[in-house]
């Protein structure tokens, strides 16, 4: 016998929990079974091997990066989801890099400019001799571990190409 | 490479956590197809005999058994000879993905399966998480329904199929050929749901049973 799931991630999915836009678009989500603690523990030990700059915070693999920051690291979101959520959630480009505040996204984008990652700024702090910005950034690596790392301190399949939004709003 | 350090790597768990870091099945069927024991495989397989030998550790794979607390364990190792067979032999690819589709606690494997049983074969860089539009045509949900609100049953195309059970995949043409039992529970007032009924097995070596009520 085989089954397939039917409109997956979808309201009428038993894995999906509700969850939609500040419109009230409902966000595809499945929520994923944890991974056996020998699984998280090799993950852990290869990307500190890896990346031993990323400091690693949690381990688990129930949740994404987009589940961590739009769900409250309740379920998986994919990151197709992500111009939907930006956009109904009134979020808006940082062009200027060195506008980027804590509590800004970075986008992490393939060369099709379609989204691979999501991360959550920690800390933006201007690094003078080099008239930039350094940002530390707080992400979830698939259904491998969270981490606090540097922008571009993550493994190579989110690739190098980045992009900032907030949802900072100011008083008019 | 020799087949066995090829199963041995996709096997380990440094391999699973490399494929597990992506956040989505894009970037999951990427990673998979880059890495190298992956495309090692592909080369492989242009052996008939592998095919058998990747298919006979599907099988022995799906009667392993797991912790039920936890994601299936071969997880990644059974979408990486799904990805290896779907490129290799699409009817070894159906035959195992029918195995997979019915794995408790896969995620990735369970997604790859379905695409492969959708006939969608070019899973690579696709999304199943939110279909596309289709290519096939629809079959209105009043064309299937039974007017005793019990299970009947149905043969359709394999072109028919997925566009039944969601109503937007996409569908290769070339698998069209095939014919699929299909066991369908209408029950009034409803749609397709996502868990199928118990409702007894069906004969077709590549069945599918989905739940569908009768539409309006």
């Amino acid at each position: 016998m085989t089954y397939i799931i039917v409109d997956r991630g979808g309201p009428r999915d038993k894995q999906s929990i509700q969850l939609a836009t500040r419109l009230g678009n409902w966000i595809r989500n499945e929520q994923r079974h944890e991974r056996s603690p020998a699984s998280l523990r090799a993950a852990e030990e290869i990307w500190r091997k890896a990346l031993p700059s990323a400091e690693l915070r949690s381990s688990t693999a129930t949740y994404n990066c987009v589940g961590m920051v739009f769900a409250c690291r309740r379920t998986w979101v994919a990151p197709e989801e992500l111009e939907l959520i930006l956009g109904d959630d009134g979020h808006r480009r940082v062009v200027d890099r060195n506008a980027v505040k804590a509590g800004d996204v970075v986008v992490y984008k393939d060369s099709d400019n379609k989204p691979l990652h999501i991360a959550v700024v920690l800390e933006a702090r201007a690094d003078v001799r080099m008239a930039s910005t350094e940002l530390t950034v707080l992400s979830k690596w698939g259904a491998d571990g969270e981490y606090l790392h540097r922008e571009l301190d993550v493994p190579p399949d989110y690739g190098t190409t980045t992009e900032y939004w907030t949802e900072r709003k100011e008083i008019p | 490479m020799t087949l066995e350090e090829a199963i041995r790597q996709i096997e380990s768990s440094e391999f699973s956590a490399y494929v597990n870091v992506a956040s989505g099945f894009r970037v999951f069927i990427r990673a998979l197809t880059i890495s190298e024991p992956v495309t090692q495989l592909r080369g492989l397989s242009r052996d008939p005999k592998v095919i058998n030998q990747l298919l006979a550790r599907v099988h022995y794979i799906s009667r392993l058994s797991t912790d039920p607390r936890f994601e299936n364990p071969w997880d990644t190792s059974l979408a990486a000879y799904l990805l290896t067979l779907a490129s290799a032999n699409l009817n070894a690819a159906r035959t195992a993905a029918a195995t997979v589709a019915s794995l408790p606690r896969c995620w990735w494997a369970a997604r790859l399966a379905e695409s492969v049983l959708a006939g969608i074969t070019n899973a690579v860089g696709s999304d199943t998480t939110r279909h596309e539009p289709i290519k096939a045509k629809p079959v209105p949900m009043w064309d299937i329904a039974s007017p005793r609100n019990e299970p009947t049953f149905l043969y359709l195309s394999t072109s028919q199929l997925p566009a039944v059970l969601s109503g937007h995949l996409a569908v290769d043409s070339k698998a069209a050929n095939h014919l699929h039992r299909i066991q369908l529970g209408l029950l009034p007032g409803g749609r397709i749901r996502e868990t199928p009924p118990a409702w007894g097995d069906s004969d077709g070596s590549t069945s599918v049973v989905i739940d569908a009520r009768g539409s309006a």
